[in-house]
C-alpha cells in the first residue's frame, strides 16, 4: 500500500500494524514518537495502531539540541 | 538546607543546565555532561532519517541521572511549538518543555507573541514550561503569569558566544521574578556563566561553548566551577562599585 513517512511517499507492504512497521523501517518503537495524520500515536498503542493505505506518518526522535 | 535550585517543586544541586547538540560523538557528550555537574540536559527533537535511523540519544543519556528537557527548536510559530512539545511527551520524555519559538533563521530571536501563546496552551495542557524568551521583563512576567516555571533571558544570540549583551534588562527580570531565571544562550566562557550568577540569576544553560571547545569535557569543568563562583559570590553579597579608589590599607599612621 502506499503510505507516506515523514513528509516522502513509500510503497509497504508488511503487517498493517504500526509496531511493524517502525520494524520494518529498522527503528524501536520505544525510542520515538509517531504522528498519523497529524494525531499524535499514544504509547500504548504504539504497537497496535493500524496503518492504512493513504496514511501520513511522522516519526520523530530526540537528538542532541540546546 | 542545603542550597537548592528548586524549578517546579523539583530540587536540583546543580546550577548548570547543559545543552547537547553539536557534540562531536556521543561518548564525548557524555563525559561533557558528567564534568558539568548538570542535572538537567536539553534536547531537540527530528524526524528520523529513514536511511540512516542510527543509534538514539536515548542511549547515551543516563535517565535515572539526568532530567531530559526536550526543546522545541524549529517551531516557528505557536502551533509548531506545541506540536512538537506533544510529540516530546509521546516519544516518553516527562512533561518538562524548553519552549523556544525562533522564526527567523539569522539571530534566532524568540518571538514573543508566539511564545507567550504556546505558554499558554501548554501550561493549560500539564506541561511544565520553560520558555527562552529575549531579555524584556515585561514579558517575563507576563509568561509568569501565564503559569511558566522559569524565564530564561538570552544573553546574545543563541551559538554566538558573545556573553550578557542584555545585562540591564536580565537585571530588572532578576528583581521582579518570582519563578527562578535562567540565563540562557550567548554565554561562551565560564566568566559569562559566573556574571550570570553574581547578578542573581538562578541558573544558566550552556551548550555551544562547550560543545565546540577543544576540550569539552574540560570546558565543562570549567563552566561547573565558574557557575559555583558566580552562585557563592552572589550569596557572599557583592561590594559596590565606585569611580574612584578607595585604598584597602589604612589611610593613618603614614611614616613622615
Amino acid at each position: 500500500m502506499k503510505i507516506s513517512i515523514n513528509g516522502e511517499d513509500s510503497e509497504y507492504t508488511g503487517a498493517p500494524v504500526l509496531g511493524e512497521l517502525l520494524r520494518f523501517l529498522g527503528i524501536d518503537p520505544k525510542q520515538v514518537a509517531v504522528e498519523r495524520n497529524r494525531g499524535i500515536v499514544p504509547r500504548k498503542e504504539m504497537e497496535s495502531q493500524s496503518v492504512e493505505a493513504g496514511d501520513e506518518f511522522e516519526i520523530i526522535r530526540l537528538v542532541g539540541g540546546g | 538546607m542545603e542550597e537548592a535550585l528548586i524549578i517546579a517543586g523539583r530540587r536540583f544541586r546543580s546550577r548548570l543546565l547543559m545543552g547537547t547538540g553539536k557534540f562531536s560523538s556521543a561518548e564525548v557528550m557524555k563525559r561533557a555532561i558528567e564534568s558539568s555537574g548538570a542535572e538537567i540536559v536539553t534536547v531537540a527533537l527530528r524526524r528520523v532519517e529513514l536511511e540512516n535511523p542510527g543509534d538514539s540519544i536515548l542511549n547515551a543519556i543516563d535517565r535515572t541521572k539526568y532530567l531530559l528537557l526536550p526543546n522545541t527548536s524549529g517551531a516557528r510559530d505557536a502551533e509548531e511549538a506545541v506540536r512538537l512539545a506533544r510529540l516530546a511527551r509521546a516519544a516518553g520524555c516527562e512533561p518538562w518543555i524548553k519552549l523556544e519559538v525562533t522564526p527567523d533563521p539569522r539571530y534566532l530571536l524568540p518571538d514573543p507573541v508566539e511564545t507567550l501563546k504556546a505558554a499558554e496552551i501548554l501550561v493549560k495542557d500539564g506541561f511544565v514550561v520553560l520558555p527562552y524568551i529575549q531579555a524584556d521583563p515585561i514579558l517575563a512576567k507576563r509568561l509568569e503569569d501565564a503559569g511558566t516555571a522559569t524565564v530564561m533571558p538570552l544573553g546574545s544570540p543563541i551559538g554566538s558566544n558573545r556573553g550578557i549583551k542584555t545585562r540591564d534588562a536580565i537585571e530588572i527580570i532578576i528583581e521582579g521574578a518570582t519563578v527562578p531565571v535562567v540565563v540562557d544562550a550567548g554565554l561562551g566562557a565560564p566568566s559569562h556563566a559566573a556574571e550570570a550568577l553574581e547578578m542573581g540569576a538562578d541558573a544558566a544553560l550552556v551548550n555551544t561553548a562547550i560543545a565546540v571547545a577543544r576540550d569539552p569535557v574540560a570546558m565543562a569543568a570549567a563552566f561547573k566551577k565558574g557557575v559555583e563562583a558566580g552562585r557563592e559570590a552572589f550569596l557572599a553579597g557583592l561590594g559596590g562599585s565606585r569611580r574612584e579608589a578607595e585604598a584597602s590599607s589604612p589611610l593613618t599612621g603614614f611614616l613622615r
